[in-house]
């Protein structure tokens, strides 16, 4: 009997002898978690992603709609907003149509003619359809004929901007990123209105891949 | 005595790892079969790098797709090496937390390679950089910027300080996209960065349109080195015989700059993390051998003793004792140490780079010979000239 207690205490000594290992920090990752921009996080960032264009694009939209310049005239004024003018200059790979798509898409529903938005994106193919109508190729339609297309009141430029950080002894990443809206107007040049929005991420990948 | 001793541990070893023989776990998958049907979808050319990405295991995925991203530049399917980058990039950029493959990667029990594969920064920094090519030819300047500097910030995850984000090419693909797409003060900075890094090379006139990259060589290996395999190594790409490249323009021959040796960037990035992880590993390889095989010895000959003394109360705890030896020696068999040798095999070893103008040579192809390093041509190729919708020019040669 003594001889089996001898035995199984000498197998748990070699199945521990191979436990102890030096001071490796092989803890798992962290989650992604988002920080408040003035606050000292930790290192670390990725990329711009849904929930960012979601919240930007609603933050935006509100802050237009409490404009007076844009939302409050007697006369709707008329906006173009697309990615012609806005321009990444950050880290992050980003599609700008997503942001100014969205925007334009929330912004047409909630101002309710406060605004008119005008596609120049689509001009040529306006122009084209308004080419065969003067050629007679097709009818005039049913709404109305005008001397012109619109020409626009304000344009939206925009530039998304971030700030990098790595810490190569944790392998963490954190990247800050401003976007910046601005409304241009397309007589004086006067930028009418601005609003930033920023945020700043943080993530450590698994030690494996560290 | 020591060759009975020998004798009978080896008898146990081989009994006992009989009965364990089912919990040996490293998982050993046939590849699928994939149906002629599913790969006719894809282009001929493509069709081997698909039926190994459909076939085989999903921790291969990122490799795998790599792999069809090179071939697919490689014969001009653009649009599939761009849908292809961008699933790479999706899955590099995705944080893995702790998925059952990494957990499994860092037990005892199994190899690294078990775990997905995002690559090695060199390899990260490659996908980045391949995709910011596709943003150049579709003229997306912005992104193609983020693409370089997203591939330069792999490149900072360096352990070795004074390697950290020296990949010139990388920085010269920022720069080049930061002026053509109308940020002259970012593409400023990075000149700035690419004179320090490069000194040798002359940055091109502001008024140079066109950006010819010629791939040479064999991409670099990941070998593995250490008592068990358990470090990752790297050695140059074999048979490789290019050493220069030259590109006739306009009737002149202008040399092309070696601005990209991608050994030197997989072979500068210092020690990993996980390689600690791998070396704890065969330590505990290595404790468990050496016990093991201590108690067995000790084991066996206290038998041989009672066999010699008639003492069967001997012979009972030296058996006793040579079975936990011969666990532990069982144990110590089953611990995997070895280091993840999967590598990116469409990488070249080099890349070259010329800039001109469109307006000194305005053809749709220019003519590329590649030397030997005593200066005879191995190989002439022509590469086509792909124009933005800015008029701005890219040629690939892989």
């Amino acid at each position: 009997m003594n001889y089996l207690k001898l035995a199984a205490l000498s197998g748990a000594l070699v199945l521990l002898s191979g436990c102890a290992t030096d001071t490796l920090n092989n803890t798992a990752g962290k989650a992604t978690k988002y920080e408040d921009v003035s606050s000292v996080g930790r290192v670390s960032g990725v990329g711009i992603e849904s929930q960012d264009v979601s919240s930007m694009t609603d933050q935006m939209m509100r802050d237009m709609l409490t404009s007076p310049i844009l939302a409050g005239r007697t006369t709707p004024p008329r906006i173009i907003i697309d990615a012609q003018y806005f321009t990444n200059e950050s880290t992050s790979r980003i599609n700008t149509n997503l942001i100014t798509d969205r925007l334009r898409l929330n912004l047409n529903r909630a101002a309710a003619g406060k605004m008119v938005f005008v596609g120049r994106e689509h001009a040529q193919m306006v122009e084209s359809e308004r080419q065969l109508k003067r050629d007679g190729v097709v009818d005039s339609g049913t709404i109305r004929t005008t001397a012109a297309t619109f020409g626009a009141d304000f344009r939206l430029v925009g530039r998304i901007t971030s700030l990098d950080a790595v810490d190569t002894r944790t392998g963490e990443v954190s990247r800050s990123h401003l976007i910046g809206f601005e409304m241009i107007d397309l007589e004086s040049g006067a930028i009418v209105w601005g609003a930033p929005y920023e945020f700043k991420k943080t993530a450590q990948d698994n030690v494996l891949y560290r | 005595m020591c060759s009975t001793a020998k004798f009978g541990r080896t008898t146990l070893a081989l009994a006992l790892a009989s009965l364990l023989g089912g919990c040996q776990s490293t998982p050993v998958q046939a590849p699928l079969q994939v149906s002629p049907e599913l790969l006719a979808q894809y282009p001929v050319a493509l069709q081997d790098q698909y039926r190994k990405l459909l076939g085989d295991t999903p921790n291969n995925r990122v490799l795998n797709r790599m792999e069809i991203a090179s071939r697919s530049l490689a014969t001009g399917h653009f649009d599939i090496a761009e849908q292809e980058l961008d699933a790479v990039l999706n899955d590099i950029e995705s944080i893995y937390i702790n998925t059952p493959e990494a957990a499994k990667a860092r037990s005892l029990w199994y190899e690294e390679g078990i775990k997905d594969f995002k690559g090695e920064p060199y390899e990260r920094a490659m996908a980045y950089l391949y995709r910011g090519l596709l943003y150049l030819r579709e003229g997306d300047y912005g992104n193609a910027r983020a693409s370089f500097e997203g591939g330069l910030l792999q490149d900072a995850f360096a352990e070795e300080d004074q390697h950290q984000a020296d990949f010139s090419l990388l920085v010269f693909l920022s720069a080049w996209a930061s002026q053509h797409g109308n940020s002259p003060h970012l593409a400023q900075q990075r000149w700035a960065e690419l004179a320090q890094l490069a000194p040798d090379f002359v940055q091109p006139p502001a008024d140079h349109d066109t950006l010819l990259l010629i791939e040479t060589g064999a991409a670099p290996r990941k070998v593995r080195d250490g008592m068990g395999g358990e470090v990752l190594v790297y050695r140059r790409g074999r048979n490789i015989v290019a050493e220069q490249v030259t590109v006739e323009l306009g009737g002149q021959v202008i040399s092309a700059a070696p601005l990209g040796d991608i050994y030197y960037q997989a072979s500068t990035r210092g020690g990993r993390a996980v390689d600690r992880i791998n070396q704890g590993k065969i330590e505990y390889k290595q404790g468990a051998y050496n016990v093991g095989s201590a108690l067995a010895d000790v084991g066996t000959t206290a038998q041989l003793w009672s066999a010699a003394t008639g003492d069967n109360a001997l012979g009972n705890a030296g058996a006793a004792v040579a079975l936990v030896g011969v666990a532990s020696l069982y144990f110590s068999q089953s611990v995997v140490a070895k280091a993840d040798n999967r590598y990116w095999q469409g990488l070249p070893d080099k890349i070259h780079l010329l800039t001109y103008r469109s307006s000194d040579h305005p053809a749709d192809a220019v003519t590329v010979n590649i030397h030997d390093a005593n200066g005879g041509i191995l190989t002439t190729k022509t590469v086509p000239i792909h124009r933005n919708p800015q008029g701005v020019g890219i040629g690939l040669l892989k």
